[in-house]
């Protein structure tokens, strides 16, 4: 069953930028794009047990921390090596302050 | 000469790398890959690190075996290259094979240096660079009590977390006056070996071994290091005996020019390579380093696709221990001025050149928290960029300001 749930603040998120959300035991990243929209992927980069949340936001892209494997968040596209696989991504939508993604629970 | 055949010496990231942008950038022709290990190409980092705690099961391999045959790349493993015929393109191989080319990378890596001391025929010395290197060392690490390491850089030291984590006493010996004096701030050094020293680890500085035998190490000082197991990681050696033997240049690496040639045809990549960088007064640089090894790799094979770009990334490597992760980009300038940020957990420091001009830069923290600002820090360091030091000191103004 799908359910949204809250992930964070909109405030917590810098323009640009992602925050860690954990979650019955998963792990996400939420991210802020340049033009204020929300996006949620795994945490996990595709890659490596790095988790994106330390990575690097630039326009659409993330880039792992460890292993600068790219990806565009809004999609979860593998931008090219030494990432293959792409992220799964997740719905988001904004209800006031919050930040809410839908996960099959 | 074959049609536009391609032959690739050396299987590790380099040449894996390599392979792949080749076919991406559009050639046609055969490639093939030339790797003198048994194993489906894989990645040296986690040797070190979870492979020898356990975290980590079974090698991980660089591509899937399925990535090759759709790129059409052929893997020969288990086969040497035994010399290089200049004059007739061709690549002698252990098999008794020979392989034509038109052009020829050489990607053969670095080897451990030994440890040659009195004794040292007598006992077993590990080191710690390959699959087989770690096959030796998994079951010895599982039966010993004390291990001594020489050689407090960077593969010393997490092999003595790995260690650590597996319950062995630890001792790290390092004939200078302090761990990782080869490349990483002094500051943050000083914290590792703290956190080392926390975690049980004896760090001996300034002394030299002197022989070793089954009870241990003796000291150039006279004391002895008991250990029923030796590491010795100090460092390796570019491999460029083929090079030598095909009168190619070597001079602390296999020489190339910016489009990492090295001669008509023949180009080389990863830890054998020296190269001028164009970033550091084209000062000649060999990095060690996984990232290095991938970037060069990639823009080795789109040059001998033919797209002729100059290389010019920013050199970065990182290092796990314990809980900690240490992230460097650049190359650490002779007389530079250093610049320390201190914020909630995380240490880094920064050199800029005479000119103000940020030419390397180094951070720790726990887990990847260090990462992002050594991107940021590359990213300024590519663009030649000399960033205000108050505000690479201002824990409060965010660093990605700085590349607006």
């Amino acid at each position: 069953m799908a359910e949204w749930i809250r992930a964070c603040g909109v405030d917590d998120i810098d323009t640009e930028d992602v925050v860690r959300f954990d979650h019955g035991g998963r792990t996400f990243a939420i991210y802020r794009s340049p033009d204020d929209k929300f996006y949620a992927t795994d945490g996990h980069c595709t890659h490596e047990q790095a988790h994106l949340a330390d990575g690097f936001v630039m326009d659409s892209i993330i880039e792992c921390p460890k292993h600068n494997g790219r990806f565009d968040y809004r999609t979860g596209a593998a931008k090219g090596a030494p990432v293959c696989v792409n992220l799964a991504t997740y719905p988001v939508r904004v209800d006031g302050d919050h930040v809410l993604i839908e996960l099959t629970v | 000469m074959a049609s536009d055949a391609a032959v690739i010496i050396g299987a590790g990231f380099a040449g894996v790398s390599a392979a792949f942008a080749m076919r991406e950038a559009g050639h046609a022709g055969p490639i093939t890959i030339v790797g003198d290990e048994a194993h489906l190409p894989y990645e040296r980092p986690p040797l070190s690190k979870g492979l020898l705690t356990g975290s980590h099961t079974g090698l991980m391999p660089i591509r899937k075996a399925a990535d090759y045959a759709v790129a059409g790349i052929a893997l020969t493993t288990g086969a040497s290259a035994t010399g290089i015929d200049r004059d007739r393109w061709r690549v002698e191989l252990s098999t008794g094979h020979a392989l034509a080319y038109d052009r020829l990378l050489l990607a053969t890596g670095a080897a451990p240096r030994r440890l040659d001391l009195p004794g040292s025929d007598a006992v077993t010395i590990h080191t710690l660079r390959n699959a087989a290197d770690l096959a030796r060392l998994q079951p010895a690490f599982a039966g010993a009590r004390r291990l001594a390491i020489v050689g407090g850089g960077l593969i010393g030291l997490e092999l003595a977390a790995a260690a650590r984590q597996r319950g062995l006493a630890v001792t790290v010996i390092e004939a200078g006056p302090r761990v990782l004096g080869r490349g990483v701030p002094e500051a943050l050094a000083s914290v590792l070996a703290e956190t080392h020293r926390s975690n049980g680890v004896t760090i001996l500085t300034g002394v030299a071994p002197a022989s070793v035998s089954a009870a241990g190490v003796a000291l150039s000082d006279g004391r002895l290091v008991e250990a029923d197991t030796i590491i010795a990681a100090i460092g390796v050696t570019p491999r460029t005996a083929l090079a030598e033997q095909a009168g190619l240049a070597v001079a602390g690496g296999i020489v190339t020019d910016n489009m990492l040639q090295v001669a008509e045809g023949i180009f080389a990549a990863g830890d054998c390579a020296i190269s001028a960088h164009p970033l550091f007064d084209d000062a000649m640089v060999r990095l060690e380093s996984w990232q290095s090894a991938g970037d060069y790799g990639v823009a080795a094979g789109r040059n001998m696709a033919g797209q002729g770009q100059p290389i010019g990334v920013v050199p970065w490597m990182w290092s796990d221990q314990y809980d900690l992760g240490l992230y460097t980009a650049g190359v650490p300038a002779a007389g530079a001025t250093t610049v320390d940020r201190i914020e909630d957990g995380l240490v880094t420091q920064f050199q800029l050149d005479p000119s103000g001009r940020l030419v390397g830069a180094a951070s720790l923290g726990s887990g990847t928290s260090a990462s992002r600002g050594i991107k940021i820090a590359s990213r300024l360091i590519a663009a030649r960029a000399a960033p205000d030091p108050g505000h690479l000191a201002d824990p409060s103004r965010p660093l990605k300001a700085l590349l607006q």
